[in-house]
């Protein structure tokens, strides 16, 4: 069937309207679609949130007319069958229920799609994140069109892996999506302006906003979360009546604590309310130095010494005896050492846990059971990993838990930890 | 002017598509018939595998052949090892393709044992002629190999051995060393009629096959001027020195006509209606489409702090010989560095976990054990870097705005 160009053009301009500094993707993938024959397979290569997945969607939209069309993410086909039978049904326009027989093989997948006749129609199935699938699928669904034999059939990959790192044998046209520059980006985040502001005020915040931010992030999608939720911060003092619009400098002085904030947590997934929170530092602490039972937490402390020490090490450090020689010792083996905080925890045997423990707390305890339960507390809890089935030999423990965690941990007991650390 | 050459341009992609032509090999192709042609006219059984790389014409060979067969002097099965993953799968389609489930509906979904055991007595009841020949095709033969003992592959030998019905094997493989991948009593069944296909290697053979693909042929549905118009056009574009090179290059990056397939189809389709093509639409496809480096690109995208870290990363690899390295350890030099330039931001150390975490799923950086350890910690599982010093050296000379302390940072080296 041939389609009208009147219905192309305004396709094409729906498109560039929707999408901004997309135009020669667009063009592109336009050519290649409005077209009667479809190319066999396209490749889609792009940074995160370049509007790969977006913009292929809305074309699909626009084309749902002439075109059938299915769009799978592949991460969430871990087995095959969840990957054929979405298809299947978008593709054939049945419940999931109706397809004839379990579609566990590219085989069966295939026979279903001759069996229906798709050679009829224009057909086109997307394959976003297409890096988590097997290499044999990739070419198989490559291939697609050749095997089905209809130059109306296409299969389109979006990844964020480079094309290179896929086989050779896989012919897709390439298509790049270019990661937007800063004026891209400050022109896309000044279309989400609220009517209640002015756009020179919006500007200024822009202005403000990109010059903190664009170091450490040019993702569109997060820019645009962080410069709404600091945009709500920034008028505030305009608002209350504090400051006028035009008092540029003490804006800034006022917004500066909210971005240095958010600077840090740039990714994490922040709302609103955690803005508020986080800035309160004492919560903060106490969430990093877990609310544990006394004596966990001195197992926690003993954990991460023993994972960061060599045990050549514990009697220098244990012995008390020995005390007055360990300064020197110290400042010897300080370069010989400096890598164990760099190549992670060591595993450690229960005994040594043991002992470590009643060198550092003060008090006499008693081994009771109460005591080792704690231990597998902990392990339990995620902070030390458990290695081997611990039937024949002891059982092996890693400490799991960051620097920060544990010495804010220590501080709750008042522990120095830094003095039982050869490395610190 | 009111020519439109859509219809050319429709016509010329579908026939990219299609790709049924067939260049050189005319030695083969006897060779093939003749092999196929015992098979379907005096019930001879045979075996034969064809070589060649990726893209030289393996598959097209075949079909050619097929083609000029009599449909009714055989029953084709086609196998492809990259579907029929497994034995049981192979047959099943084998049964199929034969059309025997008539005979029987229910073997189709029975066992494997059920389902040999049936192939091969149905095998045995044709003899050498009355019966109908069969062509079995098994493209990427070498996958075959895979399969558990080869029973497949050894039980279609032997029957090609015992001269039971008529059954002629090809197999296409483009792996050069495929019979050291068949078993000895697999091996001993078969023919050793092997064929090697020779991929093109001349400039001229590729601007054959550039002039094939674009000229109309005559008993095409168009006005007689439009159609002389455009052919006249490609053989001037043929003879142009800007073609020929491109096409030299071409031959340079890969010796098959896939790439050519694939910029001729992009050129048409970025050609409007009622342009003809030139010179200009085919170099600027190519250079936009097979020049570009997307590595660079990739690193282009980056955000400052990324790129900081692919810095470390790739100075870190560079010191310690390609080590594998884990995200402390580039933590620990980012911070060196960002600590002696106070106009760096010093970023929170969360922040710079999700800053190499985003490195790794573009994969600039792969990881070193494919599985994840639940026993290793995320900040110490090793990775191995995929890009070199002197690429995020390009890179960060075109970077926009780069701070120029990184620019002095990524030459100093060692550190």
């Amino acid at each position: 069937m041939m389609l009208s160009k009147l219905n192309n053009a305004s396709i094409k301009d729906t498109l560039s309207s929707e999408f901004p500094f997309r135009q020669v993707q667009i063009n592109t993938l336009t050519n290649l679609f409005l077209n009667e024959v479809l190319p066999p397979s396209v490749f889609i290569h792009g940074l995160p949130s370049t509007g790969k997945t977006s913009l292929v969607t809305r074309l699909l939209y626009l084309l749902r007319k002439s075109t059938k069309s299915s769009i799978v993410n592949s991460i969430c086909c871990y087995t095959s069958r969840l990957l054929f039978e979405p298809i299947l049904k978008d593709l054939l326009e049945i419940k999931q229920s109706d397809i004839p027989n379990r579609c566990d093989h590219f085989m069966q997948f295939l026979n279903i799609l001759k069996q229906a006749e798709i050679q009829q129609e224009r057909v086109i199935i997307v394959l976003d994140n297409c890096e988590m699938l097997g290499h044999e699928q990739i070419v198989l669904f490559s291939k697609l069109q050749e095997l089905i034999k209809s130059y109306q059939f296409c299969v389109i990959f979006i990844s964020q892996v480079l094309p290179a790192k896929f086989d050779e044998d896989i012919n897709c046209i390439p298509i790049v999506f270019e990661q937007y520059n800063s004026d891209d980006i400050l022109d896309i985040l000044s279309r989400d302006r609220s009517t209640n502001w002015s756009e020179s005020i919006y500007q200024n915040f822009l202005n403000v906003f990109m010059g903190s931010f664009y170091g450490s992030c040019r993702d569109l999608v997060e820019l645009r979360h962080l410069a709404k939720l600091l945009f709500i911060k920034y008028v505030e003092p305009i608002e209350d009546g504090s400051c006028t619009e035009i008092n540029l400098a003490l804006l800034f002085r006022k917004i500066s604590p909210s971005i240095h904030l958010l600077l840090n947590n740039v990714y994490l997934g922040t709302s609103l309310e955690n803005v508020n929170s986080l800035s309160d530092e004492k919560t903060k602490f106490e969430k990093l130095a877990l609310d544990l039972p006394y004596y966990a937490k001195y197992f926690l402390i003993a954990a991460y010494i023993a994972s960061f020490n060599l045990p050549k090490y514990d009697r220098q450090l244990f012995v008390k005896a020995s005390n007055k020689k360990r300064k020197t010792n110290r400042l010897t083996n300080k370069t010989e050492n400096s890598a164990t905080q760099l190549v992670g925890p060591k595993t450690f045997s229960l005994d040594r846990l043991l002992a470590i423990f009643y060198a550092i707390i003060e008090e006499n305890t008693n081994m009771t059971a109460n005591l080792l339960a704690q231990i597998n507390t902990l392990s339990d809890l995620g902070l030390l990993i458990r290695l081997g089935d611990g039937k024949l030999d002891t059982p092996k423990y890693r400490c799991s838990v960051s620097f920060d965690c544990v010495s804010n941990i220590a501080r709750t007991v008042k522990f120095n930890l830094n003095k039982y650390l050869i490395d610190k | 002017m009111g020519i439109n050459f859509d219809v050319c341009i429709q016509d010329i992609k579908k026939k990219l598509i299609l790709n049924d032509q067939l260049y050189g090999f005319d030695k083969e192709q006897n060779e093939l018939l003749q092999i196929i042609k015992k098979t379907t006219d005096f019930g001879e059984s045979d075996s034969a595998i064809i070589l060649g790389p990726r893209g030289c014409g393996k598959s097209m060979l075949m079909d050619s052949v097929i083609k000029s067969l009599s449909p009714e002097s055989h029953t084709l099965v086609l196998l492809n090892g990259l579907i029929h993953t497994d034995d049981n799968l192979a047959l099943k389609s084998i049964i199929q393709q034969l059309q025997m489930e008539n005979l029987d509906g229910t073997f189709a979904e029975g066992s494997y044992a059920d389902n040999i055991s049936f192939l091969l007595e149905s095998f045995r009841a044709g003899n050498k002629t009355a019966s109908k020949s069969i062509i079995m095709v098994l493209d990427q033969f070498d996958m075959f190999c895979s399969h558990s003992n080869q029973t497949l592959l050894y039980n279609l030998f032997d029957s090609v051995q015992s001269q039971q019905n008529p059954l002629c094997i090809i197999g296409l493989t483009s792996r050069i060393d495929v019979i050291e991948l068949l078993e000895k009593r697999v091996k001993s069944r078969f023919s050793h009629n092997i064929m090697m296909l020779k991929p093109l290697s001349e400039t001229s053979q590729l601007l054959e096959r550039f002039k094939h693909y674009l000229t109309i042929n005559k008993h095409c549905k168009l006005k007689a001027d439009v159609l002389k118009n455009w052919n006249n056009n490609i053989e001037s574009l043929i003879l142009d020195v800007r073609i020929q090179n491109l096409t030299k290059d071409l031959l340079k990056s890969s010796n098959n006509s896939t790439k050519l397939n694939q910029l001729i189809f992009m050129a048409l389709s970025n050609l409007s209606n009622d342009k003809i093509l030139t010179v200009e639409n085919l170099t600027n496809t190519y250079s936009t489409f097979f020049k570009k480096d997307m590595i660079l690109v990739n690193l282009l995208g980056l955000s400052v702090l990324e790129l900081c870290l692919v810095i470390s990363i790739c100075h870190h690899s560079e010191i310690y010989d390609q080590e594998p390295f884990n995200f402390e350890m580039i933590y620990d030099r980012y911070c060196k560095f960002a600590l002696r330039n106070s106009t760096l931001l010093v970023t929170k150390r969360q922040v710079i976990i999700k800053a190499f975490e985003r490195i790794s799923v573009m994969q600039l950086i792969l990881p070193v054990a494919v599985i994840e350890n639940k026993n290793v910690l995320r900040e110490y599982r090793l990775y191995k870097c995929s890009v070199n010093l002197d690429k995020v050296k390009t890179a960060c000379n075109m970077y926009f705005r780069l701070p120029p302390v990184i620019l002095q940072w990524i030459d100093s080296n060692i550190i």
